[in-house]
């Protein structure tokens, strides 16, 4: 009965995570979502702290600084909108920062569009699926039957689905560690069943 | 017994402090007046190091220059044939109106489609394409490596090969007929490499390329009056073709060489034909036999330079010619390296988090069992430092993942030293008892460890630079965790 009740809420979970994915999609972060570049070449080298704490000032907590070439005089801020005012505060605060003569039009804007989520998940599909695959096959021989490999797929599809519900429902920005977190779950997951699946097996 | 129980103890203490001073110091040496260590750096993944960051955009401005030039020519005729300019010009622009929509969204998904699967064809490990549909801009990121720059040399070609008639440009196959691209490098004893390329054609290809050969032998004459008597040898001769292979390369290269220079004499001789990208000629060759194996192979050249160069330039053709071409021609207009997001004092971050949870798991042993969690805890650290060493001397590059699969691992050694623990705790046991327990112990934990041995075995072989990086980690973490726990129960127990 208590499981019973746990199913069919991860189901609602599910369910309604995906209807959000379907009507509002996931949540991106800036690093992967749109918006515009904006390239910044100094004469003397430059610090990408100073930068971030111009662009901070300018634009607020949402922005990228990213270190360009290897000359370390130039840098690369990703915004999600800019305007004209915005870009006349950056030049006049780099200027007074590094006592440059920069103008706005020195500034090299870019249009950035979506890395699509699609794209990313992509490479991760086929060996995770194999692999599961293969532990599940190795629960059935060792294990004895489906049970143990039923628990081991439920398991990985409720944490991972949860995991994904979190996202989705809670409009969590999926950034470069989404995925990362994403892995370790399914690894810790299969631990955690491998472990719990020996000590039953070593009651019976 | 005892006395040597201890002894050992503290050898293996001993030990670990000696590891543990080596995998996180290093062993550093005077070499050439500085200070260098002999334990290898750690490589680091793309992800951590930087990238590049290419831009590209429509070629629009020779189509336009093009239609300009169309359309004062038009006007030009205008003037002199007033009916006939007027259907032209009905035509031109009925044409431009079918040309414009023929660029649209589709078209730049395709390309951005076409760009990606280029970049998995050479392997290339956490590249990005984002495509901007309404303007067409495509943004790629790939890892800085030697490849990166061959690779972007060809990145704006449309990717359009043809096999031509020298003569008549009639396209005698092209790209659709081209199932896979092979490359490879043979250095000679000289310390020369010769780089070749073989385009193995698909069904409908071998039998054109057959057709292609046969039309275009350099004896095309005598071929005709012998056809009879020469099927039987052209067999032969095929069989013989596959064994030297490499020599008809040669030849074959040695004829596009000098086929400007005998190209008046060949006129007379027989046809050619003409290996195209984007209409430009690569090689102009003939061929002294019918192939119907559908590989054409070719020596694309020969140089003593150290470098990957012309080898990596083998793979970007490879993957232009096995692939479509792009709908669209594109032009690079923006190449910059990027560094990293993950900044240095995120991973020290990660890092920090990972060492204050493995404490917190050696304080709880420790109070949980007294001495035995104690020296518990010693070997912990010792495990930590063996396979710290052996990441680097075996050259996994850690990437985020695999800085993670370290605490993954982590966590299942210590998973072994719970069960070792828990099943020991009790006092009294004799010898052979304590064995057995030992046995169980083993090979309850192999049970645990098998199913994530079997996952990394499987992210070891995929070409995903992060899934690669966690899969060899997580290999290393477990066969070491395997290994030093047997090692140690053995001079411990």
């Amino acid at each position: 009965m208590k499981n019973k009740i746990i199913y069919i809420l991860l189901a609602v979970i599910f369910a309604v995570a995906i209807v959000m994915t379907f009507v509002k999609g996931l949540n991106v972060d800036l690093y992967y979502g749109e918006g515009y570049t904006i390239s910044v070449t100094e004469k003397d080298s430059i610090n990408i702290d100073d930068i971030k704490q111009i662009v901070e000032e300018i634009w607020g907590k949402e922005y990228i600084v990213q270190r360009l070439e290897f000359f370390d005089d130039s840098a690369e801020i990703k915004v999600k909108e800019y305007d004209d005012d915005k870009l006349t505060q950056l030049k006049d605060k780099l200027n007074e920062k590094y006592e440059s003569e920069l103008e706005v039009s020195d500034f090299k804007v870019e249009h950035i569009s979506n890395i699509k989520l699609r794209t990313l998940v992509e490479p991760y599909i086929i060996p995770i699926g194999l692999s599961l695959l293969l532990v599940m096959a190795f629960y059935a021989i060792r294990y004895r039957g489906a049970r143990k490999m039923l628990d081991l797929l439920v398991g990985v599809v409720a944490v991972e689905g949860l995991f994904y519900s979190l996202y989705a429902i809670g409009r969590i920005p999926f950034n470069s560690m989404t995925l990362p977190i994403a892995i370790c779950l399914y690894i810790i997951t299969i631990i955690k069943t491998s472990f719990s699946s020996e000590n039953s097996q070593e009651e019976e | 017994m005892k006395m040597q129980k201890k002894l050992n103890i503290v050898l293996v203490i001993l030990t670990v402090i000696l590891v543990s001073l080596v995998s996180f110091g290093g062993i550093y040496y005077r070499n050439k007046g500085k200070m260098d260590n002999r334990i290898p750096d750690y490589q680091l993944g793309t992800d951590l190091k930087g990238y590049r960051q290419v831009t590209l955009e429509v070629a629009e401005e020779k189509d336009s220059d093009e239609s300009e030039k169309s359309d004062e020519t038009e006007n030009a005729e205008e003037k002199e044939e007033t009916e006939n300019s007027e259907e032209k010009q009905e035509d031109s622009n009925e044409e431009s109106k079918e040309e414009k929509p023929e660029i649209n969204k589709e078209d730049y998904k395709k390309t951005a489609s076409i760009y990606k699967q280029r970049l998995k064809d050479l392997k290339v490990d956490n590249f990005s394409v984002s495509c901007d549909e309404e303007t067409g801009r495509i943004v790629i990121t790939i890892p800085e490596n030697d490849q990166t720059d061959v690779i972007l040399s060809d990145l704006s070609q449309k990717g359009k090969f043809t096999i031509k008639d020298s003569k008549t440009e009639e396209e005698l196959l092209t790209n659709a007929d081209v199932r896979t691209v092979k490359v490879g490098k043979n250095v000679s004893a000289t310390g020369s490499n010769t780089t070749y390329m073989s385009i193995y054609f698909n069904t409908k290809g071998t039998n054109k390329f057959k057709n292609v050969t046969q039309t275009y032998q350099n004896n095309v004459e005598e071929e005709s009056k012998n056809e009879e008597s020469n099927e039987e040898n052209n067999e032969e001769e095929n069989v013989e073709n596959n064994e030297e292979n490499e020599e008809v390369e040669n030849e074959e290269e040695n004829k596009a060489e000098d086929s400007s220079e005998d190209e008046e004499n060949k006129d007379s001789e027989g046809k050619q034909i003409t290996l195209n990208i984007d209409d430009v000629t690569m090689m102009t060759t003939s061929f002294d036999e019918i192939i119907d194996n559908g590989v054409l192979s070719l020596t694309l050249g020969t140089s003593t330079d150290e470098s990957n160069d012309e080898l990596y330039s083998a793979y970007n053709l490879a993957a232009i010619i096995e692939n479509e071409e792009l709908p669209v021609k594109y032009e690079i207009k923006g190449n910059t390296y990027v560094s990293s997001t993950i900044e240095e004092k995120d991973i020290k971050a990660l890092v920090y988090v990972e060492i204050g949870i493995a404490l917190a798991i050696i304080l709880l042993m420790i109070i949980k069992y007294r001495l035995k969690g104690m020296l518990t805890g010693v070997l912990f650290v010792g495990y930590t430092a063996v396979l710290l060493i052996v990441l680097r001397f075996t050259n996994v590059t850690l990437s985020v993942l695999g800085i993670l699969a370290i605490g993954l691992c982590y966590l299942l050694n210590s998973i072994y030293n719970y069960i070792k623990l828990d099943k020991l705790k009790e006092d009294g046991l004799t010898e052979k008892e304590k064995q057995k327990a030992m046995k169980e112990i083993l090979m309850k934990y192999t049970m645990i460890a098998i199913p994530q041995l079997i996952i990394a075995i499987v992210f070891c072989f995929t070409q995903w630079a992060q899934l690669l990086s966690f899969g060899m980690t997580m290999f290393w973490g477990i066969i070491i965790s395997l290994l030093y726990n047997v090692l140690l129960n053995k001079i411990l127990d």
